[in-house]
């Protein structure tokens, strides 16, 4: 068991303080509810270790600019909420396109449009999968306590050099606000899990950034070290150039399919709360949440196992792509499915689509209220 | 010609208000509720409103109450100009093909705070006076981002104290100075631009009369005091604009088709920055010995933009 360190905190506080652990330096965003305090703490971090930080005049800027950072090779952060993402969305289709690291979190609020501001929702899980137009795949991962602020952020940072693409962090304005104690990895746990981007060693007149495995991304040196760039959101060839040639269009659009639905290994996480025991007899209930909603699931659970029904809980962490195999293994074993969400079934058609199941019984809020451990047993007594 | 209210004396003006009502969540001491009372009494005319993301939007319009009595939209942080343009244009549209059953003439007005003008919202302005919309807009002008927590916007004065550009010992705050919207707007050609202040109330009715009654896309710079992030006393709104106004820091004019410029306010005991600035904690560190040469380019910066306002008056170009 790895050694862990305990801080008192909130989720928005704990992914900016993960950033600078992970090595982000540099930050670009603009103020929104309820995402703000994630650019409050990290304005003030990310000077004093040789970062910048800076308050953009839009959302369209603060990803633009993270985006120049991100291509410059430094690791980049910017925050937002749902309107924020709405307003960035183009720019996260370049940065699919021309395959440029970045981490976004998006501390989920009540919509569409403006919508709560100031409230709790998971209403942009659909969006998450989806911001921008074209094919590509969205790295989405969403935390569940204020621990997973810090790790899943950290494993955000990773993961987009590795896969060389945006990559979304989810929080939720209950999880993003909730303050309390988290027990996080040491900081030197965090450094030695940093795995950095692929370089290309070789002389600048050989480097092809877009010449790479039909399965991999691309490799993108960093900036001011003598390489040439031509970063482009047209199709694109092997040096970055753009064409229409048929085989080279064909094939960049299928490796940024296939560099991360060929590698979905490296991506899943889950947790399984209380489903070891699990062995599909009659009356077993599952019930599937993620992000805050799962800490009511959980409590649910707990009240449902004294009453002596067995319940367990399937929590996916990697929302995007979703975890197929885990989800067909519970949906398979388990009649009983209870999906629970602050949206309307963005993620149980989803679930659908893995299971191949239309029985599956669901408990949506869209009030800008979390759902309570209350109302989850109740509504499974209701409907098994 | 549109109905223009006669307000003789502040005692007209606190009873006239019959259009925005004071029942709203604004905090004590808000200066927004004065300028848009001062704008919507300085009409008879139907109005059409729009207001943008900000503290105004959300302290007004409370479901399931509002203290709006004009058609109101509340649209994206950015775009509140562009929707009353639209609704400009429909009408005038409507107007030319002859299918208004009413003969009234309407104003078109966007109110939005400096994050949507200075910042997120530029773009759509400069659009919306680069058509000639026949409207006004109005910034009411607090130099933060209020209604998010106090960070910092590009209207935001150097020395400032902001929760993204945070005073310490490494930093006196905000690093660049205000960015001149007045000129800029004025280079679009607008027929009427002015700065006002709720203390010049008198004033301030007359470049909002001024504006409305101008064909073509007009723009005031309002500065509304904000007791929460300026830090200050509620009861002090006026005080504190008074400094402003009498020290040159907010100078009060407006120029005219994009030229003439006319200096509105000239006080006549001209305050040093100092008292300004000390009555407000968000330049509170400014008065350490570390930081205390920010007073004197304070200073030195506030004579040179009077000195070159007085000049441009004087050039008439």
């Amino acid at each position: 068991m790895a050694e862990l360190r305990e801080i008192i905190s909130t989720g928005n506080e704990l992914a900016a303080i993960a950033s600078v652990d992970a090595g982000c330096r540099f930050f670009a965003g603009y103020p929104i509810t309820p995402s703000s305090e994630v650019m409050h703490v990290i304005s003030d971090l990310l000077p004093s270790v040789g970062g910048a930080s800076i308050q953009m005049e839009d959302e369209i800027a603060g990803v633009a600019a993270a985006i120049g950072a991100g291509m410059s090779g430094v690791r980049t952060l910017t925050a937002t909420s749902g309107p924020g993402i709405s307003l960035k969305a183009e720019n996260l289709g370049l940065a699919q396109m021309c395959e440029v690291p970045l981490v976004v979190v998006n501390v989920m609020r009540g919509g569409p449009s403006t919508g709560l501001p100031t409230r709790v929702s998971q209403g942009d899980i659909r969006q998450a999968k989806n911001p921008s137009h074209g094919d590509y795949r969205s790295i989405t991962l969403c935390a569940g306590s204020l621990a997973e602020c810090y790790t899943e952020t950290v494993r955000a940072f990773n993961l987009a050099d590795r896969f060389m693409q945006p990559v979304f962090v989810l929080l939720d304005e209950t999880i993003g606000h909730m303050h309390g104690k988290a027990m996080i990895p040491t900081i030197e746990d965090v450094k030695a899990s940093i795995v950095p981007r692929k370089k290309f060693e070789g002389a600048p007149e050989d480097y092809r950034p877009y010449e790479v495995e039909l399965d991999q991304p691309a490799v993108l040196n960093p900036m001011f070290e003598g390489y040439r760039y031509h970063f482009t959101g047209l199709h694109h060839d092997a040096m970055g150039f753009p064409t229409e040639e048929i085989e080279t269009c064909r094939k960049l659009i299928q490796r940024l399919e296939d560099k991360v639905m060929l590698h979905t290994d490296e991506l899943e996480s889950n947790e399984e709360y209380m489903l070891d025991d699990m062995t599909g007899e009659e009356g077993e209930v599952l019930i599937i949440a993620y992000g805050s909603v799962a800490l009511s699931a959980k409590e649910s659970i707990r009240h449902l196992r004294k009453a002596g029904i067995k319940a367990g809980l399937f929590r996916p962490i990697t929302i995007w792509p979703s975890p197929e195999k885990s989800i067909r293994h519970y949906t398979d074993m388990i009649k009983n499915v209870l999906c629970v969400e602050l949206n309307i079934r963005q993620y149980t058609e989803e679930i659908e689509r893995v299971s191949g199941r239309l029985d599956l019984e669901g408990l949506y809020k869209v009030n800008g209220r979390p759902i309570s451990p209350y109302e989850i047993v109740n509504k499974v007594k209701e409907v098994f | 010609m549109s109905e223009i209210k006669k307000i003789k004396n502040l005692k007209d003006f606190s009873t006239s208000a019959d259009r925005f009502e004071g029942a709203n969540l604004l905090c004590p001491g808000c200066a927004h509720s004065i300028i848009v009372r001062e704008v919507l009494n300085a009409t008879n005319d139907d109005l059409i409103l729009s207001a943008s993301t900000g503290c105004l939007e959300v302290c007004t319009a409370v479901y399931p109450y509002t203290s709006w009595d004009a058609s109101w939209v509340h649209i994206g942080f950015e775009n509140g100009s562009t929707a009353v343009a639209g609704a400009e244009a429909m009408h005038k549209a409507l107007k030319t093909k002859g299918r208004l059953k009413q003969d009234r003439d309407p104003k078109f007005v966007s109110f939005a705070g400096d994050g949507a003008s200075y910042d997120i919202g530029f773009q759509w302005i400069s659009g919306c006076f680069e058509r000639g919309h026949n409207m006004m807009h109005v910034v009411l002008d607090n130099e933060v981002y209020a209604n998010t927590g106090g960070q910092r916007s590009s209207s935001t004065p150097i020395g400032s104290s902001a929760t993204t550009s945070p005073a310490g010992s490494h930093s006196y705050g905000e690093k660049r100075n205000k960015k001149d919207m007045i000129a800029i707007m004025a280079a679009h050609g607008s027929p009427y631009v002015a700065q006002v202040a709720p203390n010049k109330w008198k004033n301030m009715v007359k470049a909002i009369q001024q504006g409305l009654n101008a064909e073509g896309p007009t723009f005031i710079n309002a500065m509304s005091a904000c007791t929460t992030e300026w830090k200050f006393a509620p009861e002090d709104t006026i005080a504190i604009s008074d400094l402003a106004t009498d020290s040159h820091i907010f100078p009060l004019y407006e120029i005219i088709d994009g030229k003439q410029l006319n200096i509105t306010y000239r006080p006549k005991n001209v305050l040093p920055v100092d008292e300004y600035l000390a009555a407000q904690g968000r330049f509170k560190h400014l008065f350490k010995d570390q930081y205390k040469f920010m007073i004197k380019e304070w200073q030195d910066r506030v004579d040179a933009n009077w000195e070159y306002l007085q000049r441009r008056e004087e050039a008439k170009v």
